[in-house]
């Protein structure tokens, strides 16, 4: 036999008719390279611990590798784009065409895409601010509970309109002993710590007000005398 | 010890054997050939060690679906060539890669691939490939090389010829 690479290799199928000669070939030299291949011995031991690994086990490894092969060839391939984008540009002006003064001669790094830096900037200002907003409502949404749950467990109607969160804004009523309290209707009103104006209840939400149903406040209500002190 | 892969006839296995047995028999005699012939598919002796591993597994697995030492063989040779397949697929995104990727060793030869009827046939096509090498290092039948690929016989004789053809330029035979 002789192949376009140069090597001469005794042919087995010498003598044969030209139809079968080139599959007698093909199996000898496939044969002739494949069986020189030595696998390991351990072979069944592997067999047999891959056997004794949990398949989910198997799984989630396979999964993993697979994982990091991905994230590899994400970042490779983004890498360009990155470069590309970050690469610093020579800024050409007049002077610099013309020739020897120190502006021209050090001139001024720039990425080749400008609005990039801004831009990425501002997108991390956005998400700083948004990520606040979210947990500051949340940690501001878990005080608030935490509040109405202590004043719900006091019976001292001293607390119970300690929180003045919401949307009651400042009373017209005004006085050392006056606070904000909650309304079941969740309207948040302000009333004298003495009257009363407490009455358990659901527990309001901040911000969410009865607009359909209002009720008249007690406190803004003429009470008989003798009754709201 | 290393049979040819067609000689599962010649020493079936008795179908109540549990799946253990069935995977030590059949690792004794086929073993080395499977890795031989998976090593022709993917041109990598680790790879198409773990191929043929992982198909040992996935028969033991599959081993009360599986009636005698035919189908088990028959299932591993379906599985052999599915999974090298996966191989070649996954390594044809890795490669254009490979030498960025950690641990990867350029220009490492991992087999003895300086045969040119080789090289020439790593060269066809992937379809190509497999019935070739299931048929000439398998010595299989058209059928049994139909049903490892998963493809119709017609396939095969088509997959073949091209096979032929592609391989008859490039290797010279001498009258």
């Amino acid at each position: 036999m002789r192949t376009h690479g140069g090597k001469d290799r005794p042919d087995p199928a010498r003598g044969t008719e030209a139809g079968r000669d080139l599959e007698a070939v093909l199996r000898w030299a496939l044969h002739a390279v494949a069986d020189a291949i030595e696998p390991a011995d351990d072979g069944l031991t592997r067999i047999m611990r891959r056997l004794a690994t949990p398949s989910a086990v198997r799984a989630v490894r396979l999964l993993v590798t697979d994982c990091a092969d991905l994230a590899r060839l994400i970042v490779i391939w983004l890498e360009p784009a990155f470069t590309w984008a970050m690469r610093p540009r020579w800024r050409h002006h007049a002077g610099y065409h013309r020739g020897f003064s120190r502006r021209a001669a050090r001139p001024p790094l720039r990425p080749a895409v400008p609005w990039l830096r801004p831009a990425l900037a501002v997108a991390g200002a956005a998400t700083i601010a948004v990520t606040g907003v979210v947990v500051f409502g949340q940690v501001r949404q878990i005080v608030t509970q935490a509040t109405l749950n202590a004043d719900t467990g006091a019976s001292t109607p001293a607390h119970a309109g300690g929180h003045s969160a919401g949307s009651g804004g400042p009373s017209p009523m005004t006085g050392p002993t006056q606070t904000a309290s909650y309304r079941p209707g969740g309207t948040p009103s302000a009333s004298p710590t003495a009257g009363p104006s407490h009455s358990p209840g659901p527990t309001p939400t901040p911000g969410k007000t009865n607009h359909g149903h209002h009720k008249p406040h007690p406190s803004k209500t003429k009470s008989p005398p003798g009754q709201n002190k | 010890m290393n049979r040819s892969l067609t000689d599962a006839a010649l020493a079936p296995i008795p179908v109540q054997w549990d799946a253990d047995h069935a995977v030590a028999a059949i690792y004794g005699d086929h073993y080395h050939s499977l890795v031989r012939l998976a090593w022709l598919l993917v041109q990598d002796v680790t790879t198409a060690e773990d191929v043929v591993q992982d198909s040992f597994v996935a028969m033991h697995t599959a081993w009360r679906h599986l009636r005698g030492g035919d189908q088990a063989l028959a299932y591993l040779h379906q599985s052999v060539v599915s999974r090298s397949r996966s191989v070649r697929q996954h390594r044809a995104v890795i490669e254009p890669n490979a030498s960025r990727m950690p641990g990867a060793e350029p220009g490492a030869p991992s087999a003895p691939d300086n045969a040119a009827v080789v090289r020439a046939v790593r060269l066809l096509p992937a379809r190509q490939r497999e019935a070739l090498v299931l048929r000439c290092y398998g010595d299989l039948p058209e059928a049994q090389i139909a049903s490892a690929m998963g493809v119709s016989e017609a396939a095969v004789k088509r997959h073949l010829a091209g096979a032929s053809a592609a391989l008859r330029v490039v290797v010279e035979v001498d009258p």
